[in-house]
C-alpha cells in the first residue's frame, strides 16, 4: 500500500497521485493533515519512557502514522517552504522517528538509524522555485534518505514533473 | 544601540539548543550590545515572537534538528514573520542534532538561507553543533570535541558581535571526526544504552512500532 500526506493547502496535487497511482493499479490512500490537527513534538521524551514509541499527546497524527507505519511507501506533499516543508508538512515529519527502529548502525562508514525498507518520496508543489530552493529540497530528502535508509526522491511540481511523472517514478522504484 | 534577539527554538525547557543561546548572549553582554534570548514557546508560540522581531536588528535562532532540520515551529515562526514584512535584519542559525555530522543537520541552515534571500534578510550564516543531545543543556565541557567546539563558538560569536560573515569553516572546525571503527564502537555503546534504558521499563526495544499493528 503506499500512502500519500497531504497539506491541506496543496490537496489536490496529493489527490492527482492518488488517481494516477490507482490507474496503474496500485492500492494507494490519500489522507489530508487537517489545520492545526497535529500538535508539535515538544521533545518530552514520553514516546521513549511512557508509551513505548507511541506519542502521548491524542492529535490527527494517530489517524495519520498507523498508515505510514502500515505501507510500503509513503509520500509527502507540501508546499515547497524556504527549500523544505511547510508548517503543517513538518509537523508530521516530525514525528516520524516514532515509526522507526531505535537503535544505531554503521553504514558508508557514518553512524545512521535503522528505520526498515520503507520508500520515502516528497513532493514540494511549487510554480516557479529558483536553483538553490530546489538544490536544497533535494538535499534535505537525500539526507533524511541518508539517515534513514529508506529509498525515494524528492520531485517538484508541477514545475518540473507532473502527477503522472510521479506516479510513474513511484511505482517503477 | 543594536538591538540582537537570540530565539530559543527548543521545545525542551533545558535543552542545548538554550544553552548555545546563553552562551551567545553572555558574549555580547561582554562586549556591551543589547542581547536578549527569549524562547518560541512561551508566551503563546511564535505568533507571540513577532514584535520582538520586529524592533531587532541581528535575530540569531538556536534550535535542535528534527529529522534532518528545524522543528515544525520554526517553519511557523518564519512564515508569520514573512507575513509582517521583514525589515531588512541580519540573521544567524545554530542548529544542534545528536548526529556528528554537519552534513545531517545542514538543511536547517539552508531554510533560513533561503528565507532571507526570499525576504530581503542578510542571512550571515551558521553554526552546526554535533552529539547536542549528549549534554542536554549542560556544559559542552562534557564533549568530546570541547575545546575546539569553545574555541570555534567563540569565533561564530564574535562574527554576530561585528555583524560578520561566518562561513561553514567556523564550524567545520569544530566537528568532531568520527571514523568507521568509533562509529561502530559508539553504536554498539549507544544500542546497549538503549536496550538497557528500555528493558528498565519493561519496554523490548527490537519490537516493531505499536502504529503498525493499529487499526487503519
Amino acid at each position: 500500500m503506499i500512502t500519500i500526506v497531504s497539506d491541506n493547502q496543496v490537496a489536490h496535487y496529493g489527490e492527482a497521485v492518488r488517481e494516477k497511482l490507482t490507474e496503474r493499479g496500485v492500492e494507494a490512500v490519500h489522507l489530508v493533515i487537517t489545520e492545526d490537527g497535529i500538535k508539535p513534538c515538544y521533545g518530552c521524551d514520553g514516546c521513549q519512557t511512557k508509551s513505548f514509541l507511541r506519542c502521548v499527546f491524542r492529535d490527527d497524527a494517530d489517524r495519520i502514522l498507523p498508515y505510514i507505519a502500515q505501507s510500503d511507501t509513503f509520500v509527502i506533499v507540501t508546499p515547497l517552504t524556504y527549500g523544505g516543508y511547510s508548517y503543517q508538512a513538518k509537523l508530521i515529519v516530525d514525528k516520524l522517528a516514532l515509526l522507526g527502529d531505535v537503535h544505531y548502525y554503521v553504514k558508508d562508514r557514518e553512524l545512521v538509524k535503522g528505520t526498515g525498507s520503507c520508500k520515502y518520496f516528497v513532493i514540494g508543489v511549487s510554480e516557479d522555485c529558483g536553483e538553490a530552493e530546489a538544490k536544497a529540497f533535494e538535499y534535505l530528502v537525500h539526507e533524511t534518505h541518508v539517515i534513514t535508509g529508506w529509498q525515494g526522491k524528492a520531485f517538484i511540481s508541477p514545475k518540473i514533473y507532473d502527477a503522472d511523472m510521479i506516479a510513474k517514478e513511484i511505482t517503477c522504484s | 544601540m543594536r538591538n540582537y534577539l537570540i530565539i530559543n527554538a527548543s521545545p525542551r525547557p533545558k535543552s542545548t539548543s538554550l544553552l548555545l543561546a546563553n552562551m551567545c548572549k553572555a558574549y555580547l553582554d561582554e562586549h556591551e550590545r543589547q542581547a536578549t534570548v527569549v524562547s518560541m514557546y512561551q508566551g503563546g508560540g511564535p505568533d507571540g515572537l513577532i514584535d520582538a522581531i520586529m524592533g531587532a536588528d541581528v535575530v540569531v535562532i538556536s534550535g535542535p534538528c528534527y529529522v534532518n532540520t528545524y522543528p515544525a515551529a520554526v517553519i511557523k515562526l518564519l512564515t508569520e514573520w514573512e507575513k509582517r514584512a521583514c525589515n531588512g535584519q541580519i540573521i544567524y542559525g545554530m542548529i544542534q542534532g545528536g548526529m556528528p555530522y554537519s552534513h545531517t543537520h545542514k538543511s536547517g541552515l539552508n531554510m533560513l538561507e533561503l528565507f532571507a534571500a526570499k525576504n530581503g534578510l542578510s542571512y550571515k550564516g551558521g553554526f552546526i553543533c554535533g552529539l547536542g543531545p549528549l549534554i542536554n543543556g549542560g556544559t559542552i565541557d562534557k564533549l568530546p570535541n570541547s575545546k575546539a567546539l569553545r574555541r570555534q563558538l567563540t569565533v561564530f560569536f564574535a562574527n554576530i558581535c561585528n555583524e560578520a560573515e561566518s562561513g561553514a569553516s567556523v564550524y567545520e572546525r569544530a566537528r568532531m571526526r568520527v571514523p568507521a571503527l568509533l562509529a561502530r564502537i559508539l553504536a554498539n555503546f549507544m544500542n546497549r544504552s538503549i536496550d538497557k534504558k528500555y528493558a528498565a521499563r519493561g519496554y523490548d526495544a527490537c519490537a516493531e512500532s505499536p502504529y503498525k499493528t493499529d487499526n487503519i
